[in-house]
């Protein structure tokens, strides 16, 4: 006598299904076709992953992390995949080959697009050279105009190394023409710039510059403030810069969660009449409330600090502070010591703002148009100074704004914003900007 | 006590776009009281005008009290706040003896930098301002070509006016009423205004063709000179920018196609002016008077004497009248 347990057979709900991670393959060949100009090394390299594959899902998933890499070599305009038995006489008996049909680019591409750049939009135009020793080296030609009479003019020659996975390396001239009204000045950048960009982490970036630019100040009307125009004239800067971004939200453009991170050095005065150190950090972080509200908090200072009393810096190299993108409630660079009008800018700030972002209420044209607006309100405080040996001095006369408004997203980088703004604290002289204020940018505080 | 006002009268600022007229458009320097109600006020530390405008700020003007510790805000306001009219109008010292104390001359580094023109330009302010009995401090930038509003030096800052080169200045100091020409007549006005322009352009065309066409003394002298104060490569590529300023101005003035000889020739050329002040000169030293005060006030000046010695040997050269004659002015001293 006993019992006897038994159960039902519940059928194997994957049953019917196929069971790719059982299948046994092995790839065999890897065949890339429509090649013309590109090398084969670099392509080897991208392609060895798939070799490893045991099965033949990993097989379908290499597939596509190949096809993205390819893809990302800015060599091919179409990449398309196909998995097959391997056949002929070294065909293994779980053997496949993969061909990637890809489409080689045109040696020479142009472009015209518009580009939102901060409270800027700017009419560009590019001449491009894709692969041009097939190892996805390029070099692109490019002129842009702004409507706030930005012009600027580069040339960049571009190649990724193959040493390290995402690094590259950039060379570009380039000449940038720019007027700020608010402070009086207008000034005319022409200089080179190298640039070696790798990833010390998945998602910490750096970019290892030396930039040595000739610089040329003008005052922009004969009303300019004297202290604005003592410092016209010709300046050249040679400097090294390490840019460290380290970037986890889930979105660039209304995050809901993750955190933001940016640092920038700057040291000025290996040739040149200009010398200082600067450092800048940004930081943004996002924390999801409850269902659709975050809570964003974001900080950013910067401190320049003069190491060599034979080198100066000149008011392009100072800090600003104030407007729409930054400290909401102010004029652009409205904050900070001003004679005659014009803003002189600081050696130190400071800002920080916390938003309450969330949907527009009853959400109207929810799923679709609606969800590219966000409503937030927000208060924003910050300072700028010249640099001072006493710390305490960087947070007296704080201001603050507080305000609400409706933001808009435009594509995956840019936003827009308009927010109805009350300053609460203020110095004399500073600009400030009561009520509704437009905002248009990448990157905001 | 610093003055931080300035008073314009309308009439000065209606008259003054010749002084400005030499960029496209005349723009009246802003003044930091465009309205009757928007004064500027006399502080001891604080160099900022203040307009009324920018108490608009409520929360600072209403509460009487900055929200932060802002002690000079907040002394400032109720200084104004509480200031008497009275006190006021004592504050606004008047205009005339303000204006006078801060007149700044900027100019090139004259041992390394400045170059033979502007040195000259820079001189002939200075000689100026000194003829007007106006105090001034020179002050010496090594960009001030480039903060000078029409990029010549020098310049002046009177106030918060900025004034570049001699005829600007002239123009804005006669609106002050200081003018070295006031008893002239309209008519001598103008010839002293040819006989400006004149060496304007023939000494200035000559001395930068001089500079910058005549390769030994562009490279020995101007380039060392002009690019001294940036550093490489920026000394040569502004050096050579500059030249081709020049090359194209003395091109449009029709100098460029000179020789260097034909340019000695254009400044040793004389004109109906030498043979007029030859003319005087002359006799003037050559005839006997009785109160002769008037031919030592000439011989005080070698320039004039020697002008008329050297026209009197090139062109006289063979008229035994003339030779006579100068011999007994010389016997006479």
């Amino acid at each position: 006598m006993g019992l006897v347990h038994a159960k039902d057979v519940t059928p194997n709900p994957q049953g019917s299904r196929l069971n790719l991670d059982q299948v046994k393959a092995r790839v065999d060949k890897v065949k890339i076709e429509g090649l013309g100009r590109t090398k084969d090394d670099i392509l080897t390299d991208k392609v060895q992953e798939l070799f490893k594959a045991k099965d033949f899902q990993e097989v379908i998933l290499g597939a596509h992390k190949v096809r993205s890499k390819l893809e990302s070599l800015e060599c091919f305009s179409k990449v398309g995949v196909l998995i097959d038995t391997s056949e002929g006489p070294d065909a293994t008996p779980d053997g496949y080959q993969v061909v990637f049909q890809v489409k080689e680019l045109k040696r020479i591409a142009g472009s015209v697009k518009t580009l939102m750049g901060n409270n800027e939009g700017s009419l560009v135009v590019e001449l491009k050279a894709p692969n041009m020793f097939g190892r996805g080296e390029k070099i692109t030609a490019e002129y842009s105009r702004g409507w706030n009479r930005t012009i600027g003019l580069s040339t960049t020659f571009y190649k990724p190394l193959r040493v390290l996975n995402n690094t590259s390396l950039s060379t570009s001239i380039f000449q940038q023409g720019s007027e700020w009204m608010r402070s009086g000045y207008k000034l005319i950048e022409r200089g080179m710039l190298l640039d070696l960009a790798f990833n010390s982490n998945t998602s910490l970036r750096h970019n290892l510059q030396w930039e040595g630019s000739w610089r040329e100040l003008e005052c922009l009307t004969r009303s300019t403030s004297f202290l604005v125009r003592e410092q016209n004239g010709h300046s050249l800067k040679c400097s090294v810069r390490h840019i460290a971004e380290y970037d986890k939200r889930d979105a660039a453009v209304f995050p809901s969660s993750g955190s933001f991170f940016k640092l920038i050095q700057e040291f000025a005065g290996l040739g040149g009449d200009i010398g200082f150190l600067k450092n800048e950090l940004h930081f943004q972080n996002n924390i999801s409330l409850m269902s659709d509200v975050v809570l964003q908090t974001s900080v950013q200072c910067g401190l320049l600090n003069h190491v060599n009393n034979s080198k100066t810096s000149k008011i392009c190299d100072k800090f600003f502070l104030g407007g729409p993108l930054s400290l909401r409630g102010f004029d652009w660079r409205g904050v900070g010591p001003h004679d005659q009008g014009n803003s002189l800018g600081g050696e130190f700030f400071w800002a920080g703002g916390l938003h309450l972002f969330s949907p527009l209420p009853f959400r109207p044209g929810g799923g679709g148009f609606g969800d590219l607006f966000r409503t937030h309100i927000f208060i924003n405080g910050g300072n700028i100074t010249a640099s001072s040996s006493d710390p305490y001095d960087y947070f007296r006369n704080i201001r603050i704004a507080y305000g609400i408004g409706v933001a808009l997203r435009l594509g995956q980088v840019a936003r827009v914003e308009l927010n109805y703004c009350v300053p609460i604290s203020a110095q004399k002289y500073d600009h400030i900007c009561p009520g509704v204020q437009l905002g248009v940018g990448l990157s905001f505080l | 006590m610093v003055v931080v006002s300035e008073h314009i009268s309308p009439k000065m600022t209606d008259a003054s776009p010749d002084i400005f007229a030499d960029d496209s458009e005349p723009e009246i320097p802003e003044v930091s009281l465009p309205e009757e109600n928007e004064k500027s006020f006399v502080t001891e530390n604080n160099l900022y005008d203040i307009p009324i405008k920018a108490w608009s700020c409520k929360y600072i003007a209403e509460d009487g009290e900055a929200p932060f510790k802002a002690n000079n805000l907040s002394s400032l306001h109720l200084t104004i706040l509480t200031m008497p009219s009275v006190r006021l109008q004592d504050s606004f010292v008047p205009n005339e003896e303000s204006w006078q104390d801060d007149i700044r001359l900027y100019e090139p580094f004259e041992v390394e930098q400045v170059l033979l023109t502007d040195f000259a330009n820079c001189l002939a302010v200075q000689a100026y301002l000194k003829m007007c009995n106006l105090n001034f401090n020179v002050e010496m930038r090594s960009n001030a070509e480039f903060m000078s509003p029409s990029s010549q030096v020098p310049f002046i800052k009177c106030g918060l006016f900025v004034v570049s080169e001699l005829d600007p200045i002239v123009a804005f100091f006669a609106h002050k009423e200081v003018s070295l020409s006031n008893d002239l007549d309209d008519k001598s006005k103008g010839d002293m205004r040819a006989y400006m322009s004149l060496v304007n352009t023939v000494l200035t065309n000559a001395e930068q063709y001089v500079l910058w066409n005549v390769p030994d003394v562009l490279n020995s002298v101007t380039k060392p000179r002009y690019g001294c104060v940036y550093p490489w490569p920026l000394n040569s590529l502004l050096c050579w920018r500059k030249r081709r300023q020049c090359l194209s101005r003395l091109k449009v003035y029709g100098w460029l196609s000179k020789s260097l000889s034909e340019v000695y020739e254009e400044v040793h050329k004389p004109t109906e002016l030498d043979a007029l002040v030859f003319g005087h000169v002359f006799t003037l030293m050559s005839t006997p008077l009785p109160d002769n005060r008037l031919a030592s006030t000439v011989r005080n000046f070698p320039e004039l004497t020697n002008l008329s010695n050297r026209i009197e040997r090139e062109y006289f050269a063979n008229s035994e009248h003339m030779k006579a004659l100068s011999d007994a002015a010389n016997a006479a001293v």
